[in-house]
C-alpha cells in the first residue's frame, strides 16, 4: 500500500461515518413520522485486491471502508400478515357497524319497537271485545292496526336508507382505490429509476407501504415484490397494480334496496365489483368493501326477508280469524290487512290496513240468525272473536313469537360479530406492535450510534492527522542531512 | 444474545395509548348503563335477556289488560246481581199479596186491587229486567235492543253469552240470556203473573197451583244469584292473581334489564381507580431517555 493510499483509507471513514450519522439524523427526524421504517447503513470493509500479482504484491491491509447501500429494516413476513390481518378487520368492521345500525332500526327492546306496538293492537282488540258497540272504539282498533304496518315499513324504509349508505360507501371505496393504485403504479416507476440508478429511494417505498396498506384496508390485496423494487399487487388472482400499470375496479349492479331479492328467492341482481375492462367479477374477499358487499347483498336482504315473514304471519292470521267472524252489520268478516303491492303474501314493505269502515270489524262470533220478514242477517253485539284475535300474536307459533325470533337471531349474529371485530381488532394491535418494534426509532439506540460515528468520525479524521505528521517528516525532514 | 421483542419509544406510547383507550372503553360503556339504568340496550347485549325482557314487556301489558277485563266483568255482574235481587224482593212481595188473597176472606174487589198491584209489580219487574249497564240490557245475550223483553214480558233478546279474559287461559261469561232467568220450559215469571192476575179476576181456584210455579220461578232466580256470586269470587281472585302476577312480572323484567345499581357504581369506581393509575404509569414512563444524560 502506498503512504498516499492510507489518507485515501481515512477519507472512507469519514465519508462513511458522516453517510451515518446523517442517516441517524434521518432516523431521529422521523421517530414520530407514521409508516417510516429506520434505515441503516450498511458499512463493508475493503478489503484490497484479492488477484494475486507476481511483480507487484499486495502487501497492505484493507483499504477502508465502503457505504454499500442504505437500507429499511422492515420484516417482510409481518408486512404481508399485517395486510391480510387489517383487510379482515376493516371487512368485520363495516360488518359490525351495518348490523348495529339494524339493530336500531328495530329499536328492541324498548317502547318504541314494534312488540310494543303489537301488543297495544292485540290490546285494543280486547278493548273492542268490552265495548264491541262504540264505534269510536273500533276506529281507535283501525289507528293502532295502521300503527303496525307503519312500523314494519318504516323498519324496511330504514334497511334501505342503510342500504344505500353501504351502497354510496362502496362506490367511495373503490374509486378510492383506483385513484391509490394509480399513486403506487408512479411510486413504482420512480422507485424503480432511483433503483436502477443504483440509488436507495427508501422513503418513497415507506410512502409505498403505506398507500398498500390502504388499498389493503379497502379491497384485500396480496403483495408480490418485483424486479427492482417494484410492487405488484393482486386481487383475488388477477393484478391490480403491475409495475407502473394498473386495472380499474368498478361497482356494478343494483342501486336501489328494493331491486336487491330476498335471500330465499334467489342471489340475483346483486352488486359486485368487477374489473372496469374486462367486466369479469373481482373476487374481493377482504377488506371494508367486502364488508359493504355481504352487507348489501346478504345481511340487509335476510332481515327484511325476516320481517317479511313476520308481516306475512301478521297478515294472514289475522285476517283468517276475522273472515271467521261477523261485523257490527252481522256481515261475515273482510280482509283487515291487506298489502299495497299483491297480496297475500305480505311484504314487511307494503302491507297496510285494508279495513276503513270500523262498522267492519268482524268482532262477533256468533252467527246472525236470519230475519225471516226481510231476509237480512239480524246483527248482534258478540265479542268472541274479537277475544280470540287478542290472544291471537300470543300463540305458539304467532306474529310475536315470529318476531322475537328475529330479535334474537339478530342479537346473536351482531353479538357474535362484535366479538370477533373485537378478537380481530386485538390481533392487528399485537401485530402493529411489532411491526413498530421491527420497524420504529429507538431514540436510546440511535443515540447510542450516534455516539459511535461521532467517536469512528473524530478517530479517522485522527488517523488523517498522524499520517499527515508522518507524510510531513518523509517529506520535510527527510534528506535533510548536512544542511 | 437473544432479544424477545424489539421496543421503542413509539411501541411504548401506543401500547399505553390502547391500554389507556380499552380503559375509557368499558368506563364509557359502565356510564352509559349507569345513566340509561339498563344493562340491555340493544338485542346484541344480550339475546336471550332481550327476548325475555320483549316477552315480561308483553305479558305485563297484557295483565294490564286482564285488570281492565275483570273491572268490566265486576260491573256486569254486580249490576246482574243487584238485579236480580230486586227482582226476587218484587218476586217476594207479589208471593205474599198471593198468598194473602188465598185465605178465602176477600171479596171479588179485593182481589181484583190485588191484582192490579200485581200488575204494577210485573211491569217493575220488566223495567228491572231491562237493566243496562254501558247503554247494553244485561239480560239481552248480544243483542242490539236497548231492551231484553218487551212490554208484554216477551224476550226479544238472543240466547248468546258475553265473557271476559279476566287472566291467563281463563275466560268469565259475566252474562245470563233473559230467557233462560227469568223462564225455563214451561216456567215463565213474566208470563206466571200475568195468569195470577187473571185468576184472581176471573179464577180464584187456580190459584194454589200458581203459588207452586211462582216459588219455583223465584227458585231459580235465587240459584242464578248463586252462579252470579259464585263467578264474582272467581273474578276477585283472578283481579288478586292479576296483581301478584303484576309484582312478578315487572320484578322479572327489572332483573333482566336493570342494572343492579350499588354493583354497577362499584364498578364505575373501580374502572375510575384503574384509570387514574394507568395515567401515571403512562406518564412516569414516557418521560427519560438516553438524551437526557449524554453530554
Amino acid at each position: 500500500m502506498s503512504d498516499f493510499g492510507a489518507l485515501n483509507t481515512a477519507l472512507s471513514a469519514l465519508y462513511a461515518h458522516r453517510r451515518a450519522l446523517e442517516v441517524t439524523g434521518q432516523n431521529i427526524s422521523n421517530a414520530n413520522t407514521d409508516g417510516y421504517s429506520r434505515q441503516r447503513v450498511d458499512l463493508v470493509a475493503d478489503a484490497g485486491p484479492t488477484l494475486p500479482a507476481i511483480h507487484s504484491p499486495w502487501t497492505g491491509g484493507g483499504q477502508g471502508v465502503d457505504v454499500t447501500s442504505v437500507s429499511r429494516t422492515r420484516d417482510g413476513f409481518l408486512e404481508s400478515r399485517a395486510l391480510a390481518e387489517h383487510a379482515s378487520l376493516a371487512a368485520l368492521d363495516v360488518e359490525k357497524a351495518t348490523l348495529a345500525r339494524v339493530e336500531e332500526a328495530l329499536g328492541e327492546p324498548g317502547d318504541s319497537g314494534l312488540q310494543r306496538i303489537m301488543d297495544e293492537y292485540w290490546m285494543m282488540w280486547e278493548q273492542v271485545s268490552t265495548n264491541p258497540d262504540l264505534i269510536d272504539m273500533r276506529g281507535s282498533l283501525i289507528e293502532k292496526g295502521r300503527e303496525v304496518t307503519d312500523t314494519l315499513n318504516r323498519a324496511v324504509q330504514n334497511f334501505s336508507s342503510i342500504w344505500d349508505s353501504n351502497r354510496e360507501l362502496l362506490k367511495a371505496t373503490i374509486d378510492d382505490v383506483n385513484v391509490t393504485a394509480s399513486g403506487i403504479a408512479q411510486l413504482n416507476a420512480t422507485i424503480q429509476t432511483a433503483v436502477q440508478g443504483g440509488l436507495s429511494p427508501n422513503d418513497l417505498m415507506d410512502q409505498r407501504d403505506q398507500l398498500v396498506m390502504s388499498i389493503a384496508e379497502s379491497v384485500g390485496v396480496r403483495v408480490v415484490p418485483g424486479e427492482d423494487g417494484v410492487v405488484n399487487l393482486f386481487v383475488g388472482g388477477s393484478p391490480l397494480v403491475k409495475g407502473k400499470y394498473t386495472e380499474k375496479l368498478q361497482v356494478v349492479g343494483p342501486d336501489a334496496f328494493g331491486a336487491i331479492p330476498n335471500p330465499s328467492v334467489g342471489a340475483s341482481p346483486h352488486v359486485a365489483v368487477v374489473w372496469a375492462q374486462s367486466g369479469r367479477t373481482a373476487g374481493v374477499t377482504g377488506g371494508s368493501a367486502a364488508g359493504n358487499l355481504s352487507a348489501l347483498n346478504s345481511t340487509l336482504p335476510t332481515y327484511r326477508e325476516r320481517l317479511d315473514q313476520v308481516a306475512n304471519k301478521l297478515g294472514t292470521s289475522v285476517n283468517t280469524l276475522h273472515e271467521s267472524g261477523y261485523d257490527l252489520d252481522g256481515a261475515p268478516g273482510e280482509d283487515f290487512f291487506g298489502d299495497s303491492v299483491v297480496g297475500p303474501p305480505f311484504f314487511a314493505a307494503s302491507i297496510r290496513v285494508a279495513l276503513t269502515d270500523p262498522r267492519k270489524i268482524a268482532a262477533s262470533d256468533v252467527a246472525p240468525a236470519i230475519d225471516p220478514g226481510t231476509g237480512l242477517p239480524v246483527r248482534n253485539l258478540g265479542e268472541g272473536n274479537a277475544r280470540a284475535m287478542a290472544l291471537l300474536g300470543n300463540q305458539t307459533g304467532g306474529v310475536n313469537h315470529v318476531y322475537r325470533s328475529v330479535v334474537a337471531d339478530l342479537g346473536q349474529h351482531a353479538g357474535a360479530v362484535n366479538s370477533r371485530s373485537g378478537f380481530q381488532a386485538s390481533v392487528v394491535q399485537t401485530l402493529d406492535g411489532q411491526r413498530e418494534g421491527f420497524s420504529g426509532v429507538n431514540l436510546d439506540e440511535e443515540m447510542a450510534n450516534m455516539v459511535a460515528f461521532q467517536h469512528a468520525y473524530n478517530g479517522a479524521a485522527r488517523y488523517m492527522s498522524a499520517i499527515d505528521e508522518m507524510l510531513d517528516t518523509l517529506i520535510n525532514r527527510t534528506g535533510t542531512v548536512g544542511r | 444474545m437473544s432479544i424477545g421483542q424489539r421496543v421503542t419509544q413509539r411501541t411504548i406510547t401506543s401500547s399505553m395509548m390502547n391500554g389507556l383507550q380499552a380503559n375509557l372503553d368499558r368506563m364509557q360503556d359502565l356510564q352509559a348503563q349507569l345513566s340509561s339504568g339498563k344493562q340491555i340496550r340493544r338485542p346484541s347485549d344480550s339475546p336471550v335477556g332481550t327476548v325475555a325482557a320483549m316477552t315480561y314487556r308483553s305479558e305485563i301489558q297484557r295483565n294490564e289488560q286482564y285488570g281492565r277485563n275483570a273491572q268490566d266483568a265486576l260491573g256486569w255482574l254486580a249490576t246482574a246481581d243487584s238485579t236480580l235481587s230486586n227482582i226476587h224482593k218484587e218476586a217476594d212481595k207479589a208471593n205474599q199479596l198471593l198468598m194473602s188473597s188465598m185465605n178465602g176472606a176477600l171479596g171479588p174487589d179485593a182481589l181484583s186491587a190485588i191484582a192490579t198491584q200485581l200488575e204494577g209489580i210485573r211491569d217493575g219487574m220488566i223495567v228491572e229486567a231491562n237493566k243496562t249497564y254501558l247503554n247494553r240490557p244485561i239480560f239481552g245475550g248480544t243483542t242490539t235492543d236497548r231492551v231484553a223483553f218487551d212490554a208484554t214480558g216477551a224476550y226479544v233478546g238472543n240466547s248468546a253469552v258475553i265473557s271476559r279474559t279476566v287472566g291467563p287461559g281463563s275466560s268469565v261469561a259475566i252474562s245470563m240470556p233473559g230467557n233462560t232467568v227469568f223462564a225455563s220450559g214451561s216456567s215463565d215469571l213474566f208470563a206466571e203473573i200475568d195468569a195470577i192476575v187473571d185468576h184472581l179476576r176471573n179464577d180464584p181456584a187456580q190459584l194454589q197451583a200458581d203459588l207452586g210455579k211462582l216459588a219455583t220461578s223465584m227458585e231459580r232466580i235465587r240459584s242464578k244469584q248463586a252462579e252470579i256470586g259464585a263467578r264474582q269470587n272467581r273474578v276477585e281472585t283472578e283481579v288478586q292473581n292479576s296483581d301478584d302476577r303484576k309484582i312478578e312480572l315487572t320484578s322479572g323484567l327489572s332483573s333482566v334489564e336493570d342494572i343492579d345499581l350499588p354493583a354497577t357504581i362499584i364498578q364505575v369506581q373501580m374502572q375510575q381507580v384503574a384509570y387514574q393509575a394507568a395515567l401515571g404509569a403512562t406518564a412516569k414512563a414516557i418521560q427519560p431517555s438516553l438524551v437526557d444524560f449524554l453530554r
